[in-house]
């Protein structure tokens, strides 16, 4: 029968055993995994962690294929003091006309492309003339533009000194799958900026938006951090290993692991070819985080026994035999908790599932296998020192607790309960909240353009609205621009009016039946990526946009949707209409997906507990762990509240993660009390035992992850330090809830097994 | 019907493959392979043009690329132009026999034929006379190119027959430069 590591001590155990041949293996696969690291590759699509099976993700696919890739467009602001000037204006279309003929551009939409339909022929002019000559004709145009249209003032914001142009990039007409290729849309976007850069006037400044900037910077910031967090979070934890121990010797030992655990990582990405995204770039930095935690409470045992014995093989096997078995259930706790996220919709969560259950098995392994080889090894070359060996800090940490608990377990216990159960009413306000914003760095161009295109044009962000149409191959049929004008004021009730524009918008302005044809003529004969911003490839639907700010909350942005479809629905042709668009998939999609990530949590809370309960074979100490490790999270949610009462999709993930590693102490200290009852102690002694053997390690384990985890705080995007700060939280909680309120429950429910005589 | 937009491709792209007489000495501009040749390249060009349907002048601006094929003594020409409204692909196709130029200057306009043209190398101008006829109307226009070389690449004046006046009128201009 295995004990509560399931067996998996004994993968140890060998390798102190066969030193060389575990020796020779770990080089080979380390020597592999350097060779691969150089085919990482990094993805700053934001939509690959979506759900690809949900209807909304499906629309927003379907609705990008059948009139054009809205998400992709680059949004390019322009200030400059002289921009309504004549000359500011001759410079700012002869800027539009540059970048156009970029050949990564599909078509540019300025003020300048603000059709002026004859009222009678219908036929299609240009409200700029050729030359604008002076400043009064300059600011007598910009005025009857946006009386005409009052939707240009998303292009032009003459108070603001600011105009805006609407990019499209090229698509291959012929390849729909081309459509969401980042890599070309990305060197295309670099070369527009180049354009544009080398044809603005030096005193125009330019800002780029759009998901495809975005996406660019994400990556920039993902390929730094990668680096950067990996190796200072090595830095970091030897440095801390350093000042727990008090010995040089440990702290190399101690970063062996976690080095190769970010190492084979980082391989094994590169040998699969999975590229990096906001999400799993965390994970070799959590990764070698889990191996410093785990590797030094075996090293800390290896230590005491060192101070006892001078025979190192021994001691080693000892340490690995007493700690093995907790490493193990620690690491099939946390992973679990990665495995709660292959509950959630879409391959990325499910990817970043079996990744994350990957990486902690690899850290695992890390610790099992290297650690004592690198014990044995130091060994050998005469550098470790028996008898007395440098005492530790925190060895006082589980007396201390012992000391607090034992007077007053049931008040700990009782007042546990309370608190969660308050808090669980917590949980269940925390709502779920996606900013585009939050995954951009702080101080980046795009995250500043995005906030002023959310401010001065009322963002750059596209709803659309597909409307069947009433009569196929005329558009501009009364019969369709009555649908628009039905679907329009429906828009109308939710959002301004200033925010949605049709073919509707200049049809209106024409006034005969011919008109309205020769209007039609021209717009089913505009190039295909300009017409597919009003009409179908099909010509079976028309197309209503509006413009939203990234920055409205996606509750809003999803009641907005909701209200909408309802009224929609009312129409004789609602439930052909389609409504879509980025912000729609996002708030639908992430309003679920962090949802089903924070049952996913409690999946995990389950499944650990569950684990425990099976490893020790106690019912009774599968009770006891339940407030200790619900605490911390629940926490944390209070704390996300208190701040707003938002919980977004990073967040979750954090807290999930913490748990796999919070719980890690309920698992150490249960192995202990476990260790001492076979060996015969009272179950308050084998307690007493328990604390004061596992509380230094906890204490130095939970300050080298913490201590660890603020090399997140360096990160560029401003998630990551979230996540850091979560984590940290969490695990502070999670060390007083193990150390105090896990012994509390455990004396209660013994007291209550002993009074009312249940079997144990 | 003939549309704004493959009647912006007809202009540009006359004014574009007409274009040139940059690189060559005089004597090699001065018949219509050497012209033609001396176009090879990629082009930018920026200016104004008016189009057929549409009141006054457009601002416009291209980019094209052109390549002189031995086997065919053709110039073929494929490239982009945009107005403030729309941006269009263009391409375009001239032979010469001797010193005569004819043959379609675009290709695949779909509602109009060109059922004329012809044009000669004089000093280093390139003059290209053309008529197409819409393909839905029946309607002709007849149109002019002069291009004349300027200092770092050429500048394409364009012309539109006035049956009112009897007389070529200007009908848009463009710089071309190396892209």
């Amino acid at each position: 029968m295995f004990g509560i590591g399931f067996g998996l001590e004994r993968i140890g155990i060998a390798a102190a055993r066969f030193p060389v041949l575990f020796s020779l293996i770990v080089v080979a696969v380390t020597v592999f995994a350097a060779l691969n690291i150089s085919k990482v590759r990094f993805d700053g699509n934001i939509t690959a962690v979506l759900p690809e099976e949900s209807e909304a993700y499906r629309n927003y696919f379907a609705q990008a294929d059948r009139f054009r890739d809205f998400s992709r467009d680059v949004t390019i602001l322009i200030q400059s003091d002289r921009l309504f000037t004549a000359q500011g204006l001759e410079d700012l279309r002869a800027l539009q006309l540059e970048i156009a003929i970029n050949p990564a551009v599909g078509n540019v939409v300025t003020m300048f492309s603000a059709p002026d339909p004859d009222p009678l022929t219908g036929e299609i002019g240009q409200f700029f003339p050729p030359v604008i000559e002076t400043d009064e004709d300059a600011r007598q145009l910009v005025d009857d533009l946006l009386e005409a249209y009052p939707q240009m003032r998303a292009l032009a914001v003459p108070d603001k000194n600011t105009a805006a142009f609407v990019v499209a990039m090229r698509e291959d007409a012929d390849d729909p799958e081309a459509i969401g290729v980042d890599e070309e849309k990305y060197d295309g976007f670099e070369s527009i900026r180049s354009d544009a850069g080398a044809a603005a006037p030096s005193d125009f400044t330019l800002h780029y938006t759009g998901l495809t900037p975005i996406g660019i910077t994400v990556v920039s910031s993902l390929v730094s951090d990668q680096w950067r967090l990996t190796i200072i979070g090595l830095i970091l934890g030897a440095g801390i290993g350093l000042i727990v121990f008090r010995s040089v010797l440990a702290a190399i030992i101690c970063a062996v692991p976690p080095t190769l655990t970010a190492v084979w990582a980082l391989g094994l990405l590169g040998y699969l070819q999975m590229p990096i995204n906001y999400l799993t770039t965390v994970l070799p930095t959590l990764a070698l985080i889990l191996a410093f935690a785990d590797g030094i409470v075996l090293y800390f045992r290896w230590q005491t026994s060192n101070g006892q014995t001078d025979d190192p093989q021994a001691n080693l096997v000892e340490a690995l035999r007493r700690v093995g078995p907790a490493s193990a259930l620690t690491s099939i706790t946390t992973l679990l908790a990665f495995f709660s996220f292959s509950f959630a919709s879409g391959s990325a969560l499910k990817e970043f599932s079996v990744l994350g259950m990957i990486f902690v098995a690899i850290a695992f392994l890390a610790v099992i296998i290297t650690m004592p080889l690198a014990c044995h090894w130091a060994a050998r070359v005469g550098v470790v020192r028996f008898g007395k060996v440098p005492k530790p800090a925190y060895r006082t940490l589980g007396r201390r607790f012992f000391r607090f608990v034992v007077p007053r377990p049931l008040a700990i216990a009782i007042a546990a309960i309370v608190v969660a159960a308050a808090l669980t009413y917590v949980h269940f306000q925390v709502r779920p909240e996606y900013r585009i914003t939050d995954y951009l760095p702080g101080a980046s161009d795009t995250r500043e353009a995005e906030r002023l295109a959310n401010e001065l044009i009322g963002g750059r962000s596209m709803l659309s609205v597909a409307v069947p149409v009433a009569v196929e191959g005329n558009p501009a049929d009364p019969a369709n621009l009555d649908r628009l004008r039905q679907v329009e004021t429906a828009i109308r009730d939710y959002f301004p009016d200033e925010a949605i524009i049709s073919i509707l918008r200049f049809a209106d302005k024409v006034t005969t039946e011919a008109g309205l044809e020769r209007l039609a003529e021209q717009v089913g004969t505009t190039p295909g990526q300009t017409r597919r911003n009003f009409l179908s490839r099909d010509e079976k639907d028309l197309l209503v946009t509006l413009r939203v700010p990234s920055s409205q909350a996606i509750t809003d942005t999803l009641n907005q949707i909701t209200q909408l479809r309802t009224s929609l629905d009312e129409l004789d042709y609602g439930d052909r209409i389609v409504v879509s668009g980025f912000d729609v998939l996002m708030a639908q999609e992430f309003t679920r997906l962090i949802n089903q990530l924070r049952t996913s949590l409690l999946i995990a809370i389950f499944l650990g507990v569950v684990i425990i309960g099976i490893a020790t074979r106690s019912p009774l100490l599968t009770l006891a762990a339940i407030t200790p490790n619900l605490l911390p999270i629940l926490g944390i949610e209070f704390v996300l509240w208190l701040r707003g009462g938002t919980i977004n999709i990073s967040e979750v993930i954090a807290l999930t993660i913490a748990f796999g590693i919070a719980i890690d102490n309920a698992v150490h200290v249960i192995n202990i009390f476990n260790a001492g009852l076979r060996q015969g102690y009272s179950r308050r002694h084998a307690l007493k035992e328990a604390l004061l053997e596992v509380g230094p390690a906890l204490g130095a384990s939970t300050t080298i992850i913490c201590v660890s985890s603020l090399v997140t705080q360096i990160s560029a995007l401003p998630m990551v330090p979230i996540l850091g700060q979560l984590m940290t939280a969490t695990l502070i909680v999670a060390l007083v809830a193990n150390l105090a309120i896990l012994p509390a429950n455990i004396i209660c429910l013994n007291a209550l097994v002993k009074r009312f005589g249940w079997r144990r | 019907m003939k549309t704004p937009n493959n009647r912006l491709s007809t202009l540009l792209l006359a004014a574009a493959v007409a274009a040139g007489a940059t690189a060559l000495p005089q004597a090699a501009l001065a018949d219509a392979a050497g012209f033609l040749k001396s176009i090879e390249g990629s082009w930018k060009g920026a200016g104004t043009a008016k189009l057929p349907g549409r009141e006054g002048s457009e601002r416009v601006s291209c980019r094209v690329t052109s390549s002189y094929a031995e086997s065919e003594t053709a110039l073929q020409v494929k490239g982009d132009c945009a107005t403030t409204q729309a941006k269009t692909p263009v391409n375009g196709k001239i032979t010469h026999n001797g010193n005569s130029v004819s043959g379609s200057l675009i290709n695949g306009l779909g509602s109009a034929t060109m059922v004329k043209s012809q044009g000669q190398v004089k000093g280093n101008q390139l003059v290209v006379l053309s008529n197409f006829i819409d393909d839905q109307t029946g309607q002709l226009t007849r149109s002019r190119q002069v291009i004349s070389k300027t200092g770092n690449g050429f500048q394409a004046a364009f012309f539109l027959y006035d049956n009112a006046s009897k007389k070529f009128e200007p009908a848009g201009q463009l710089k071309f430069t190396a892209n």
